[in-house]
């Protein structure tokens, strides 16, 4: 199949136009002089605005003193079991019992903060060698 | 019957019941790695109320009342 190809002429004009579109004329010196004074306007106008910032974020430091603008979590207060030896907590045990009859388990451990198991073992023991005894709670 | 028995078992023993065991107690203390209570009122009995706390890996302690003897 054979295609058919014609000259196709332009005028002047035409071409002129071309040129115009693919090589366009160089901006004059006056054009550029007024984009340059618009940029340098609008650069002012930005520094102002940055500077109006700076100044209120300033004025907002102020009023919230730096030492109430602490990022750090609050130290967790952890109750700790003393460790002592046997004879001494026995002795303890001894003498909470004596100025508070009748205290529960949990006060013995909780008041003079011992560990949880010596002081259900020392208990024991006791009881067991007779010092002292036990009433359940109903 | 039931009781003393319980009672013998549990005398200066730990213990670590199977899942499903309900343990009944007049006073307790819980040591626990997660105690969560809710204060939402529960019914214990038909007559009674309480609330409910659901913890985590830990223990707990029977309390008694102890003398001089």
């Amino acid at each position: 199949m054979k295609t058919i190809t014609s000259k196709r002429e332009y005028s002047e004009a035409q071409i002129a136009s071309i040129l115009k579109k693919v090589k366009p004329e160089p901006v004059s010196d006056i054009d550029f002089d007024l984009r340059l004074k618009k940029l340098e306007n609008s650069i002012d106008v930005i520094f102002a605005a940055i500077a109006q910032l700076k100044s209120a974020i300033d004025a907002l430091s102020i009023q919230i003193p730096r030492s109430e603008v602490s990022l750090k979590p609050e130290k967790i207060h952890v109750e700790k079991f003393l460790i002592i030896s046997r004879k001494k907590a026995a002795s303890m045990i001894r003498e909470y019992i004596l100025k508070h009859p009748g205290c529960r388990t949990s006060e013995i451990i909780a008041d003079l903060r011992l560990q949880p198991d010596l002081v259900l073992q020392i208990l024991k023991k006791l009881s067991r060698d007779g010092e002292i005894r036990s009433k359940e709670i109903v | 019957m039931a009781k003393s028995g319980a009672k013998r078992l549990s005398e200066g023993r730990e213990l670590s019941p199977p899942g499903g065991t309900k343990v009944n107690f007049a006073s307790a203390v819980i040591f626990a790695r997660k105690i969560v209570v809710s204060k939402k009122l529960v019914m214990l009995t038909s007559s009674h109320r309480g609330m409910s706390a659901n913890v985590e890996n830990g223990w707990l302690i029977i309390d008694q009342k102890w003398y001089l003897s």
